[in-house]
């Protein structure tokens, strides 16, 4: 089978650049050279992830769902499209997204992604070394939404082969661009331009990808400076941004930002969404509950989250309030539904429940990937609340009015109804 | 406050040379700031009284280096009259004479008129320092003061030291054993947790202070530094998401009957318990329990929780009558 747009082919021009570029990479060529034979695995990457799929609990409600926009129009633009593979059927690659990272050298792409996706607490990642060209990694959510991320290296000369050599590859059937810019950054026009050309490469192969704009270790600001300087440098990411539906979200690995920016991020990709929240919201009804919250497993990213008495908030709503409300027309955000004056507080227990996990982690010398919690109950004068397993992917926090025998209740209800969870999306 | 409540409820006073760390130290057990913001820490330069009322009465004194305050313009009754101990912060990773001489003057002085008073030296930044220049140096300090104070001629004076950082639990530990020191029903406490501890299948169980992670009192079993690090984490977790929810709802409405107190359980992915309870407005109780029945037999961990909780109310009652009484009528109005 041929690949148009195999890595493969651009591979000896991009050798000659890494070679070209600095020569202190001349030490690291074992390295180099493993990095190499890795992407040369690419091709048959769809193929070993295929098999290693398997259709658990929410794959097959995908089919009826209303569809993301960008899934029917990338099924034309998606290059091996006419070819299917043996064994693998449409949905499962559909379900799998393509998120390009990306942005200046030194900006913080790989750090972020190790917080978030592979168990780094923010101090590991000063062990982290420069990326070399693209690193592939994988992360599963929910069981039906798999993203590829493309972690691209910055460095300028990787910069120019994406938007050459690699182009096509690199930018066709993107679901999600994730940009990042440094706060700190002394070039500001010059990061700009690069931003400019990605892109305009991202326009002509996948018109109809979502771009998010992080700016990134807004911690180096003080804080009296934090917001103007972060509005400035969004409405300048704004003008360069050729009419792409763009969200910017101000972050740092240090604090609870970067999980409101990711779950804003994972929120517009999950397919089933609507169904979801509308289990959740009756099901919220059923045990009475103040609030549920859906997160993932393993990064403890909120999945979604539903108030009762409400229509669901969803969450991506949250980051918006961030930016100028001008441009917002979704800014009515829901303060009268949801009476919590902490509109911050998702990405607070995801920061809470993650960095606890590493401490029981660090503590029955387990690897962060292995711990987890099998059930949290508090209760409180003022409220109760526990988090259960629901799915293989996902933890259910839910909060209840106090009561403690009503609160037995709800535990096992949300015990038992995981099976229901599991058959209610399986039936359609 | 009358004398009596004085004695009962110990006071601190955190001492040491300029830039040893001591603002440091109180903004992150006291104040709970993140240890790496301390860098921002402006550096004190009046003296300071930073009050903590927690469990006990906390004063901070922050003295800059050049003061003597046991100069005759210093109310020296007022400074030490009344405190429980005073805390030494040494700076491990500085030139330390300056410090070592001060110190022992000091304690020299103190000796001679208030001979109860508890001294406790933080070694303190000890994290910079690497693992076999960390027990040099604590010791070197050791040395020092020891034969300075022997010099004076004071045999076995008061004087416990400790190694400690902002940046791991050392600090939280030192402060603790400083307090348990001053805790007259200490014995009283143990014995409690002890009942407790053999009759729930408890691994270790330990009664924190709230607010600063310092705990009063553990079980007489051996300290598991892993096991302290997950309840003492535990409590933080607690208090974050209870500040998230805890705000005053507009309606409040009630699904049955429930006690007032905070309680918790977290059962990990190996199947140990994280067991917390508060016990009235200031302690807590953490506890871990790898019991395989806890999980089924949670009706009789409350029960014996809220026996405990009755017995040690009982004895702060006893010490601190005074205190208790107007708590008592203090706390139906705030819950």
């Amino acid at each position: 089978m041929i690949y148009p747009n195999h890595p493969l082919r651009t591979q000896p021009a991009r050798l000659s650049i890494i070679e070209n570029v600095a020569p202190e990479l001349a030490l690291t060529a074992p390295w180099l050279k493993l990095e190499l034979k890795s992407s040369s695995a690419a091709p048959s990457y769809s193929v070993s992830i295929s098999k290693s799929w398997h259709f658990d609990e929410l794959d097959a409600v995908h089919e009826s769902e209303e569809e993301h926009p960008f899934d029917k129009e990338r099924d034309s633009a998606y290059p091996y499209s006419d070819t299917p593979l043996p064994g693998v059927s449409m949905d499962a690659r559909k379900r799998k997204k393509k998120v390009l990272l990306m942005g200046k050298s030194g900006s913080g792409k790989s750090s972020m992604r190790s917080v978030i996706f592979s168990n780094f607490v923010a101090k590991d990642v000063r062990r982290l070394g420069a990326t070399i060209d693209v690193e592939y990694s994988h992360a599963k959510f929910m069981g039906n939404l798999t993203l590829n991320l493309w972690d691209c290296g910055g460095q300028d000369a990787f910069m120019d082969s994406y938007v050459s050599a690699q182009r096509s590859n690199i930018f066709s059937d993107v679901a999600v661009l994730i940009y990042v810019f440094d706060i700190e950054s002394r070039e500001v026009d010059r990061d700009l331009d690069t931003y400019s050309t990605i892109i305009r490469a991202l326009h002509q192969y996948s018109p109809s990808a979502y771009v998010f704009c992080l700016i990134h270790k807004m911690d180096l600001i003080q804080l009296e400076h934090k917001e103007h300087l972060y509005l400035e440098r969004a409405q300048l990411v704004k003008e360069r941004s050729e009419g792409f539906d763009l969200e910017t979200f101000a972050s740092s690995i240090w604090d609870e930002s970067l999980y409101k920016a990711w779950a804003g991020i994972v929120h517009k990709l999950i397919p089933n969404l609507a169904v979801i929240e509308k289990f959740l919201h009756a099901f919220a009804k059923a045990i009475k509950a103040e609030e549920i919250v859906l997160l993932e497993r393993s990064t403890f990213l909120t999945v979604t989250s539903v108030v009762n008495n409400t229509k669901p908030r969803p969450k991506h709503k949250a980051p918006i309030s961030n930016s100028p409300p001008s441009d917002s027309p979704t800014n009515e955000s829901t303060p009268e539904d949801d009476s919590n004056p902490n509109f911050d507080r998702h990405e607070r227990i995801s920061n809470i429940l993650k960095t606890y996990k590493h401490t029981v982690a660090r503590n029955t010398s387990n690897t962060p990937a292995s711990a987890g919690f099998v059930l949290l109950k508090l209760q409180t004068a003022q409220f109760n609340l526990f988090l259960a397993r629901l799915t293989e992917n996902t933890y259910v926090f839910v909060v209840v009015p106090p009561g403690e025998a009503a609160f037995n209740c709800a535990v096992l209800n949300t015990l038992l109804a995981r099976e229901a969870f599991e058959g209610v999306t399986n039936a359609k | 406050m009358s004398a009596n409540l004085r004695q009962n409820k110990p006071r601190l006073l955190l001492m040491g040379q300029r830039r040893s760390g001591k603002s440091s130290i109180t903004s992150v057990v006291f104040h709970k700031m993140p240890p790496r913001e301390t860098l921002f820490l402006e550096s004190t330069t009046r003296i300071q009284k930073d009050s903590m009322h927690s469990f006990m009465d906390f004063q901070v004194w922050d003295f800059p280096g050049q003061l003597n305050y046991f100069d005759p313009t210093f109310d020296a009754e007022e400074i030490f009259s009344g405190i429980g101990a005073l805390v030494w912060v040494i700076d491990a990773q500085d030139d330390y004479t300056d410090s070592v001489t001060r110190l022992t003057a000091s304690v020299a002085n103190l000796q001679d008129i208030y001979p109860n008073i508890n001294i406790e030296v933080f070694v303190h930044k000890i994290d910079g320092l690497s693992d076999e220049y960390k027990s040099d140096a604590f010791q070197d300090i050791r040395q020092r003061i020891e034969d300075e104070l022997n010099d004076h001629g004071y045999k076995n004076p008061p004087v416990s030291y400790h190694q400690t950082s902002i940046y791991d639990y050392s600090i939280f530990e030192a402060f603790s054993k400083v307090i348990q020191k001053l805790v007259p029903p200490l014995g009283t406490l143990e014995n409690l947790l002890n009942i407790l501890v053999n009759n729930s299948g408890m691994e270790k169980a330990y009664l924190f202070d709230t607010m600063s992670k310092i705990y009063v009192a553990s079980d007489t079993r051996p300290i598991d530094m892993e096991v302290y690090e997950m309840c003492s984490d535990y409590i933080d977790v607690i208090l974050d998401i209870s500040e998230l929810y805890s705000y005053p709802r507009s309606e409040s409405t009630r699904l049955g009957p429930q006690m007032v107190e905070t309680e918790s359980s977290v059962t990990i992915h190996d199947g140990t318990m994280i067991y917390l309870k508060e016990m009235n407005k200031y302690l807590c109780l953490v506890s871990v329990i790898k019991h395989p029945d806890a999980k089924d037999k949670k009706g009789l961990l409350d029960y014996n929780a809220h026996i405990f909780q009755d017995a040690l109310n009982e004895v702060f009652a006893r010490g601190w009558e005074k205190q208790e009484n107007s708590e008592a009528a203090k706390e139906p109005a705030e819950h």
